[in-house]
């Protein structure tokens, strides 16, 4: 065959590549968190919308601006995404505005002096959403629409003065209430548990929360095929959770009195911004360190962190914001100490 | 995405190339230049008969074919380089795959008989066995390879279901010539019936050799002799040598048949390849041939891979002739290679994760992109065996195997 009119050409080894790419694993995880970012608009109304769209607008001009010699563009947008589902549906615009272009600016090195390898850049815009701006924070949570509130006239006597008290409770809404009862009455009184009002709201998603924070329940959907397909590290997600839980379970009662081993673990991972930050935030490959010892390392850290911020009632609503950041700090030493743990094993 | 279906089954008969009109034979084997050729123009050769030696080593080809040696050529070959090579036209008797030949028997001839039987493959010489009585000999173990040294690379798994006691045979003659080694013969773990088979001929024959069977990895791996001595021995690669099945089929047929390497079982697969198939093909027929034998393409491949998946080298010509080297020809279609642009790196740590010697590639790329290579030695360049797996694992599409390649040849 001759040279100049063959098909074929010449490639470097190897010769077959995974068959994903950067592009395809970013796209992905963007179309998974948009889910509860999706449910979110949809029981917050057009203000959550706009926070989402805001926050993605300007990841769209900072990639336009500022765009990377090898481009990944849905990275950007993944982190505006992120943002946006962890503020609460009614900021004024410019706090999505602020808090991403910042992220972004972080993340392409644009600012010197914060290297993401010590900054969690997702994190740090969080951070600064709710402490630079927490007076306009607090009054943009909203009740979601489709939260029906408990109709005590309608109720039978006997369960009036309970329901009376769900009632005043703005976390506990009409189904909520019906499914804790039913699951109470069905299953958990058999096993000797029993569910706290406001558990079924927060898992479902008809209570109050940041945009993609609400719906415990599409988080953990999704959250299975971020596992399957292996988008994360699967490592950081388990030893966030356990680095979380087994402190929490065992020290929570104490602050209600309640003694050791009764912490009420379910209660803090349905709401707030546990699933999320476990998942999408402290997961996301491109701030957790290289190998498996590491990711161990990490997460647990966080996780630890979380629970100590729970149990001490501090950094209410960004404590796993907070926990990252705290974290990353120290990455980089981490990641040397578990390269060091590899390097050993060279023959 | 590549699936097994690719390749030719393991079941499958293994086919004959009819005797090509011309061979070409390149006056190199395995890298090393074949300076001393023994036949001249015009002269006419029987099969198996000596062309070309090495004065620097024991490398040598044969004849694959009877027939006049024509000239020598300037020809592409698999390495993809331009090679002075041997062009033989059929012609004339064929002793070996004729009807003339007739088994030798090895049991009742004398140790240093075999010995030379056996070195006639050259197969002993090119992976350093010490002679038998030397007092050097420290030999101690030899493992026989039936397994995927990486993805793709079948050919041996395909020989120890199909011919395993020729296989079995073979060992024996080496165990003979050697008789105070340990003998370890490493089975793939999803082949029970050649599993079975083994035990069963060790059983027979009463034979104390080891099987060692090997649990590959789902996805892309790679085995070099020093990965598989670590795994079976947890080191003493110094005191054993790994030997393919291949090699020791070519061992058992230069002593039975008193033939040398003329001839090799290829597998040819992948996603562009109607028929998958293996096949039994002379030295020096060209590569196109053996892609006709399974149906010709079903459409352009993007690239035809002399090799595995991971270290094997394209091909442009194909032309080029078959060599002893070439255990597996692959033609995919782009959908099947999984080439993209380069994008920024994520820090996925798939690279690090991967690299069957522990070094840490992500590092390394850092360190070389500022051109410290000072720390990238430190970080251990050197010790990369150029598996390419740490770039096959890259979803940014990253050439770290290049990169790393260049910084090795920089030292150097």
């Amino acid at each position: 065959m001759n040279k100049s009119t063959s098909p074929l050409q010449l490639y470097e080894a190897p010769q077959v590549f995974v068959p994903y790419t950067t592009v395809d694993l970013y796209r992905y995880a963007f179309l998974l968190l948009s889910m509860p970012v999706v449910f979110g608009i949809i029981i917050f109304g057009v203000s959550a919308m706009i926070t989402i769209v805001s926050a993605l607008v300007s990841a769209l001009v900072i990639e336009i601006v500022l765009p990377r010699k090898k481009k990944l563009p849905e990275h950007s947008m993944f982190i505006a995404l992120l943002i946006g589902a962890s503020l609460p549906p009614q900021v004024p615009l410019f706090i999505p505005v602020t808090c991403t272009v910042l992220a972004l600016l972080v993340d392409k090195k644009v600012i010197k002096k914060i290297d993401p390898a010590y900054v969690h850049p997702v994190a740090l815009g969080i951070t600064l959403a709710y402490t630079g701006f927490s007076s306009f924070m607090k009054k943009s949570f909203l009740t979601p629409f489709m939260h029906v509130p408990i109709d005590t006239v309608s109720q039978a006597s006997t369960f009036a003065r309970l329901q009376l008290e769900r009632s005043q409770n703005p976390d506990v809404s009409f189904w909520g209430a019906k499914l804790t009862d039913a699951l109470n009455t069905s299953l958990f009184d058999v096993l000797g548990v029993h569910i706290p009002d406001g558990l079924m709201d927060a898992f479902i998603g008809l209570t109050r929360g940041s945009i993609g924070e609400t719906s415990a329940f599409l988080i953990l959907v999704v959250s299975i095929f971020l596992i399957i397909r292996g988008l994360f590290p699967a490592w950081v997600m388990m030893s966030y959770f356990l680095g979380f839980t087994i402190p929490y379970y065992i020290f929570g009662g104490l602050t209600e009195g309640w003694g050791f081993f009764h912490g009420n673990v379910l209660v803090h991972i349905f709401s707030g911004s546990f699933l999320l930050g476990m998942f999408f935030l402290a997961a996301d490959i491109m701030y957790s360190p290289l190998i498996r010892v590491g990711h161990i390392i990490y997460g647990s850290s966080i996780g630890f962190l979380v629970a100590l911020f729970s149990l001490s009632h501090v950094f209410s609503w960004l404590g796993v914001a907070v926990a990252v950041l705290m974290v990353h700090f120290f990455a980089p030493s981490i990641e040397s100490f578990s390269l060091s743990l590899r390097r050993k094993r060279r023959k | 995405m590549i699936t097994a279906d690719m390749l030719p089954a393991l079941d499958d008969v293994i086919g004959n190339i009819p005797l090509p009109p011309i061979c070409k034979v390149p006056l190199q084997s395995q890298g090393v230049l074949l300076d001393i050729v023994h036949v001249i123009g015009g002269q006419y050769v029987v099969e198996g008969e000596l062309l070309a030696s090495s004065s620097t080593s024991s490398h040598k080809v044969y004849a694959p074919i009877s027939g006049k040696v024509k000239n020598r050529q300037m020809i592409k070959t698999i390495d993809n380089n331009y090679n002075e090579t041997l062009i033989i036209e059929l012609e004339g008797k064929l002793n070996i795959s004729g009807m003339g030949s007739h088994p030798h028997s090895w049991e009742e001839i004398t140790r240093r008989t075999l010995h030379e039987r056996m070195k006639k493959s050259g197969i002993l010489e090119n992976k350093h066995f010490p002679a038998p009585n030397s007092v050097k000999n420290t030999l101690q173990y030899v493992l026989i390879n039936a397994c995927e040294r990486e993805s793709f690379l079948c050919v041996e798994r395909k020989l120890i279901n199909s011919v395993t006691e020729k296989v079995m045979e073979g060992i024996a003659m080496l165990q003979r010539v050697y008789p105070k080694i340990d003998i370890i013969i490493c089975v793939d773990d999803r082949d029970k019936k050649a599993i079975r088979a083994v035990m069963q001929l060790l059983q027979s024959h009463k034979r104390s050799w080891r099987v060692y069977i090997l649990h590959q990895k789902s996805g892309f791996f790679y085995i070099n002799d020093e990965i598989l001595t670590d795994l079976v021995l947890k080191g003493a690669f110094g005191a054993s040598r790994v030997l393919d099945a291949s090699e020791i089929l070519a061992i058992y047929e230069s002593v039975v048949l008193g033939k040398p390497i003329i001839d090799r079982i290829v597998a040819v697969g992948g996603s562009a390849i109607k028929n998958p198939r293996y096949l039994k093909a002379r030295m020096g027929v060209p590569i196109a041939q053996l892609i006709h034998e399974c149906g010709g393409f079903v459409r352009i491949p993007q690239k035809v891979i002399i090799g595995g998946a991971l270290t094997g080298k394209t091909i442009t010509d194909l032309s080029s002739p078959l060599t002893f080297e070439c255990s597996t020809i692959i033609a995919l279609l782009d959908q099947h290679t999984g080439h993209a642009r380069e994008s920024t790196c994520i820090r996925c740590g798939s690279c690090t994760t991967v690299c069957p010697v522990n070094i840490d590639p992500y590092t390394l790329l850092m360190l070389l992109r500022r051109n410290d290579t000072e720390k990238a030695n430190e970080e251990g360049v050197n010790i990369c065996i150029e598996c390419g797996l740490c770039a096959h694992v890259c979803p940014s599409r990253i050439p770290l195997l290049s990169i790393i390649k260049k910084a090795k040849e920089n030292h150097e």
